[in-house]
């Protein structure tokens, strides 16, 4: 999977902040910094695949990033 | 002699010549129906509480007055029950605003009082502003403590220490789908603590017993 794909998966259950995606990438054992990481979630939102929620905060301060349908559509490709 | 024996308790209706004017009534009355207005508005609910308990304690005192007791005596029998109220509220959850407000406003009047004596003043003057601005300042302090306490880390510290102050107030969950997650159960839950209000998330995703993801989250 790519990173983009990745940052999907992790956000098709549920809404993540940055650190809890971060995660999802060390579980499946992807080396990923912050700084790509950061410009990857900027090209998703860009592309209307997700966007910056507000629901609510992680303790760190961070605001979650949802799917949109078009980004489950997406995700369905690489299932 | 002549002017005592007019304002004398003949009818029982002055016994020390302080009974409550017509400003005690209406500074009382306005306090309360400002205090209302306050708090329904939402425009300062911490004042307004204030307020309806100020008013409150002056209307008891007045009318404790009224019905013959020293004046005197009324506000400082008034200001001991705030306080005493005051420290039993402290005790009930949800009401820690309130109780602290009736323990400013009995401190503070209290003190108010013997305050403007010394500085020439009549009891009367000073016992109410020491109500009215003990009310709001202990519903402040609360407010403030509470502040403090509702911070992310301190929340977090409460919860993994203290579990039996959250109360569960919603809970969701779904079947995990994500490549990692698969065949697990996400969990949202949300807590509010039943002393402070403060409300705090967590997130959990757990398959066959092991914790694959878990947050805290908060601002809902």
């Amino acid at each position: 999977m790519t990173n983009k794909e990745i940052i999907l998966d992790a956000l098709i259950n549920d809404s993540e902040a940055i650190t809890q995606i971060k995660e999802y990438f060390h579980l499946l054992s992807v080396e990923i910094s912050l700084e790509e990481l950061n410009v990857v979630l900027e090209d998703l939102v860009e592309d209307e695949f997700i966007f910056i929620d507000e629901i609510w905060v992680n303790e760190l301060g961070e605001k979650p990033y949802t799917i949109t349908d078009k980004g489950k559509q997406e995700w369905e490709k690489i299932r | 002699v002549v002017i005592s024996d007019y304002i004398t308790p003949v009818m029982l209706t002055d016994s020390t010549g302080y009974a409550p004017e017509w400003w005690s009534w209406a500074l009382s009355g306005v306090q309360v129906a400002l205090g209302i207005v306050l708090c329904a508005t939402g425009v300062g609910a911490i004042i307004g509480a204030g307020l309806i308990v100020s008013g409150s304690s002056m209307l008891i005192s007045n009318t404790m007055s009224a019905l013959g007791m020293d004046d005197r005596l009324s506000m400082q029998l008034q200001s001991g029950l705030n306080v005493i109220a005051g420290i039993g509220l402290s005790f009930v959850p949800g009401m820690g605003a309130l109780g602290a407000s009736m323990i400013g406003a009995g401190v503070l009047g209290f003190g108010g009082g013997y305050l403007s004596e010394a500085l020439g003043g009549s009891y009367g003057l000073g016992w109410s502003i020491g109500t009215i601005v003990g009310s709001i300042v202990g519903g402040m302090a609360y407010k403030a403590i509470v502040n403090k306490l509702s911070t992310p880390a301190n929340m977090m510290r409460s919860f993994e220490n203290h579990p039996s102050r959250w109360k569960l107030i919603d809970q969701a969950s779904s079947q995990a789908t994500g490549r990692a997650y698969r065949g697990g159960i996400s969990v949202y839950s949300k807590y509010q603590n039943i002393w402070t209000s403060g409300r705090l998330g967590t997130h959990s995703i757990t398959r066959l017993g092991e914790v694959l993801h878990y947050h805290y989250f908060f601002g809902f």
